[in-house]
């Protein structure tokens, strides 16, 4: 199954990820690197050295003020762009199913980072931690492998996010942006595996994706409610008042959630499922500043 | 309480189904969810809800037993007693079976007296403890159906017995038999509870006992046969009259029809006023003997009196003999009889009046035998009964003539003054009534009824007088032939009878008669001393059939009752005077539950509907 139509990845290659700070990369790209580099885009002077080319020297201060000096242009560098899926068994739900919403937001984000020449890294969360990878890709014609890689993700297992995020955050120590795409939904809460995510260097965002029968359940009678994830049940008798009670609590989730994105810097965009996906990508993500 | 219809309790097992899907339902639906920890916490902020909710859902339960078992108990006919009193009662239940009982104006086309057996049953289980019930069932007589008894299978077994029965209604035997119990009952109060629609003439008065009239019957209109007559004159031949009335608000506009075996006759428009009488006559001298129907055409509420049997029968040969020396004017008078198949027999001695058997008229001349046989008429000339009450005290001497009755049927027309008598019997014993034509010395005729004989006296010598010279001699004769022949006499076979009465045949002393009804039902009378026999079960309307030594014959039954025809119940009971208004509410001694209980249930569905809707 496709992710992304053809007309809609053309639409994508509209739009640029949007870091707020430019991050170090490792190969030259079409952002606007703080290093000096050989752009055409004048940056600073600085006085002569030995050894300096001087290809950059400018003559016109030489000329005027008889002093060397040479000139400085912007380096422009690649994006690292790191797009986590959440595949825990709690994202197999919904109409569409989450997991499927979660990796057409990351297709689409990937599609707009490699049009943009950046660097985009998938993975995919798995129980345990460990996390399934492409590595690194580049350009656009690398798309349809990101493409293909995320359309053959399913979702199982336990919730692994604070584990994944932990050795995502140690051992590739990202730089640039960081895109958790999740339900966010811990029974343990998500402070901890955010915490592990906030101490990255890098631009945070964390997509979480809900189902509408999470936030607004239209549940009622005698129900035996099983856990996809870890299989525990718990019985149920739905009523007004439980409901009323159901949402206080997930709004307090939420809420909290919310504080520990805040606390971490990490940018929080909130969406249901029954949120057309174009519109998310097209208008949300914008206005949220991650794409632009 | 008691249970009028046990057999619905077996939809008390209902309760299984009940309780099975209740803990069906009680079976959670597993949903899958993402997560559930939320939905914990939810159910953990709302703990102390939840005990509420078990609790209601054990009560929703107990509520949905309650309310099936208070349905079954109404659909079961649960009844509760409304007599509290710890004293014995004695209970007696006048039931009317009559013929307008039958009329089906109840609710499904239930007839009057299903109507009061339902009542009677809820009565009967109203009994309590000690309390006695007895069972009358009641139409032109009074039949005791059920003793004092306080067994309710018993009196629920005579009272689902009991049938409609073609006959009037005749509460006075039953008044009668009340009066006696109430003399047994040992100063106890006798409630008498009266089922009936009360067509019916006033019993009497039922003092001492506390009655209690229960009505049944909604319809008022009714028209109905209620009289029919064959009538013979001396020359003409014989005719119906068919009376029919209009009873209720509707006015009478039917036809009256003849059938001879089930073949039209002739028919007639029988038309009248609300409350009025119509007359339908019908020619009979065209018509051969045999069994006729009368029928009222149309549908009304009553069709048992819109039917009518008669049984046409030619004239009966009558045997006539004069007892006497002979005597020429006698048996030239006596040759103007009718309906006589043979001449006048003259015999001279008591032996050879008995050899002739059975008679219909002696004519005695100037003696009478110490034993005269039975008969039915009698002319006596200048004699008197050897017993009786007309007895010669003396003699006539020349009497004249003071008066005679010129209206009587045997004196009309005829004149009397040139009478002249030399001598005769001065008879005593005469009733007024019966002097036809008068002297100052004493009756020169009379007409007496002895028992069942009717009897003419002439208590002179016809040779001593100049009687047999006047034309009021044959004229009057001939009267009296009419008199005794034209209508039909006791011991003629009947040819309409009411049902009620009894239909008697001469037979053989010691031979049975036997009798099948309309309906097929078999009986038989035996013929006693006098050699008649008589059968008084005639309760159904139709052709009886009677087998005698002497052959086969059959007898018409008709409802012919005005007081039946007049199908409106009544609101009040009339007897003795003292008027009873209806209570219905008395036949209520067991309270009928099923109302109460059907309310309770709706109730008891009306407090779970809200029970469950504030649980959600």
């Amino acid at each position: 199954m496709a992710l992304l139509d053809r007309d809609f990845l053309a639409r994508l290659e509209h739009l640029e990820v949007a870091a707020r700070r430019v991050r170090r990369g490792v190969r030259r790209g079409e952002r606007m690197s703080r290093r000096r580099g050989s752009s055409v885009e004048f940056a600073d002077h600085r006085p002569y050295a030995v050894g300096d080319d001087l290809r950059f020297l400018d003559w016109n201060v030489l000329g005027r003020i008889d002093r060397m000096m040479l000139k400085l242009f912007h380096d422009e560098e690649d994006l690292a762009v790191h797009l986590v899926v959440d595949a825990s068994a709690s994202m197999d739900h919904g109409e569409p199913r989450k997991l499927l919403y979660a990796l057409r937001v990351a297709a689409a984000l990937g599609h707009v980072a490699l049009a943009g020449q950046c660097r985009v890294r998938p993975a995919v969360l798995r129980p345990g931690g460990a996390a399934e990878t492409t590595g690194w890709l580049r350009g656009l014609h690398q798309s349809r492998r990101l493409l293909g890689f995320l359309e053959g993700v399913t979702a199982s297992g336990p919730n692994a996010l604070a584990e994944g995020l932990r050795r995502l955050a140690v051992e590739t120590r990202p730089k640039g942006v960081v895109v958790l795409v999740s339900d966010l939904m811990d029974r343990d809460g998500v402070d901890r595996a955010l915490g592990a995510l906030g101490r990255c260097a890098a631009e945070l965002h964390a997509v979480q994706v809900l189902d509408p029968v999470e936030t607004d359940p239209h549940l009622e009678g005698e129900l035996r409610i099983v856990d996809s994830e870890d299989g525990s049940a718990a019985d149920v008798t739905v009523t007004e008042a439980v409901l009323a009670a159901y949402g206080r609590r997930v709004r307090a989730y939420l809420d909290a959630v919310e504080s520990a994105c805040r606390r971490r810097g990490i940018r929080r965009i909130a969406t249901t499922t029954d949120l057309p996906f174009e519109r998310l990508v097209l208008d949300v993500l914008r206005q949220r500043g991650l794409l632009r | 309480m008691t249970i009028l219809s046990p057999a619905f309790l077996w939809l008390l097992a209902l309760a299984a189904p009940i309780v099975a899907l209740y803990f069906l339902r009680q079976r959670q639906q597993v949903t899958v969810l993402p997560t559930n920890f939320l939905w914990v916490q939810a159910v953990e902020d709302t703990r102390s809800a939840a005990v509420l909710r078990r609790f209601l859902r054990s009560l929703l339960l107990l509520l949905q037993l309650l309310v099936l078992a208070l349905a079954v108990l109404a659909l079961a006919g649960a009844t509760a007693s409304l007599w509290t009193t710890e004293s014995r009662r004695l209970v007696v239940v006048l039931l009317d079976r009559s013929a307008s009982m039958g009329i089906g104006d109840g609710a499904g086309g239930r007839t009057r007296l299903d109507e009061a057996q339902a009542l009677l049953r809820g009565a009967i289980e109203g009994l309590q403890g000690d309390d006695r019930m007895m069972i009358v069932a009641v139409d032109a007589t009074a039949e005791v159906l059920v003793p004092f008894t306080g067994e309710k299978d018993r009196l629920r077994a005579a009272a689902g017995a009991v049938r409609v029965r073609d006959l009037g209604t005749d509460f006075t035997d039953a008044v009668l038999l009340l009066r006696g119990q109430r003399d047994a009952t040992a100063g106890r109060v006798l409630e008498v509870i009266v089922f009936s629609d009360g067509a019916f003439p006033d019993p009497g008065a039922l003092e001492g006992a506390e009655v209690a009239f229960v009505p049944v019957g909604t319809a008022t209109d009714n028209a109905g046969i209620t009289d029919a007559r064959i009538v013979r004159g001396g020359t003409t031949p014989p005719s119906l009259f068919v009376a029919v009335d209009a009873r209720g608000a509707a006015p009478l506009d039917r036809t009256v029809a003849l059938r001879r075996d089930g073949i039209l006759v002739a028919a007639r428009t029988a038309r009248a006023a609300p409350g009025g009488q119509a007359v339908a006559v019908f020619p009979l001298g065209a018509v051969d003997p045999g069994v006729l129907e009368i029928r009222l055409e149309g549908v009304d509420a009553f069709p048992a009196d819109d039917r009518a049997w008669a049984v046409l029968r030619p004239d009966p040969p009558r045997r006539i003999a004069i007892y006497g020396k002979g005597n020429r004017f006698l048996a030239q008078l006596a040759a103007l009889r009718t309906g006589a198949d043979a001449p006048p027999v003259t015999v001279a001695t008591p032996e050879d009046l008995r050899r002739l058997g059975p008679l219909d008229l002696v004519m005695y001349d100037g003696a009478v035998p110490d034993d005269p046989p039975p008969c039915r008429a009698a002319v006596y000339v200048n004699c008197v009964p050897p017993t009786g009450p007309v007895v010669a005290a003396g003699t006539l001497d020349n009497p004249p003539v003071l008066d005679w009755a010129r209206t009587h049927p045997l004196t009309r027309h005829a004149e009397f003054s040139p009478l002249l008598v030399m001598e005769g019997l001065r008879l005593e014993g005469i009733p007024r009534s019966g002097v036809l034509v008068d002297s100052p010395q004493g009756p020169l005729l009379a007409l007496v009824s002895l028992g069942d004989q009717e009897a003419l006296f002439l208590p002179f010598d016809l040779a001593k007088s100049n009687f047999p010279l006047l034309l009021a001699a044959p004229l009057v004769m001939a009267n009296a032939f009419d008199h005794f022949f034209a209508s039909r006499r006791p011991g003629d076979e009947e040819e309409i009878l009411r049902t009620g009465e009894s239909i008697e045949r001469r037979v053989p002393p010691g031979a049975v008669m036997r009798v099948t009804g309309p309906d097929g039902t078999a009986h038989e009378a035996v013929a006693g001393p006098d050699g008649r026999a008589a059968f008084r079960g005639v309760d159904r309307a139709g052709i009886w059939t009677l087998v005698t030594p002497s052959g086969e014959s059959v007898a018409a039954a008709s409802l012919l009752d005005r007081n039946e025809c007049d199908v409106a119940p009544r609101a009040t009971l009339a007897a003795g005077g003292v008027v009873h208004e209806a209570r219905p509410e008395a036949a209520s001694t067991n309270l009928l539950l099923r109302d109460p209980l059907l309310l309770a249930a709706m109730a008891l569905l009306l407090v779970e509907w809200v029970l469950w809707t504030r649980r959600r």
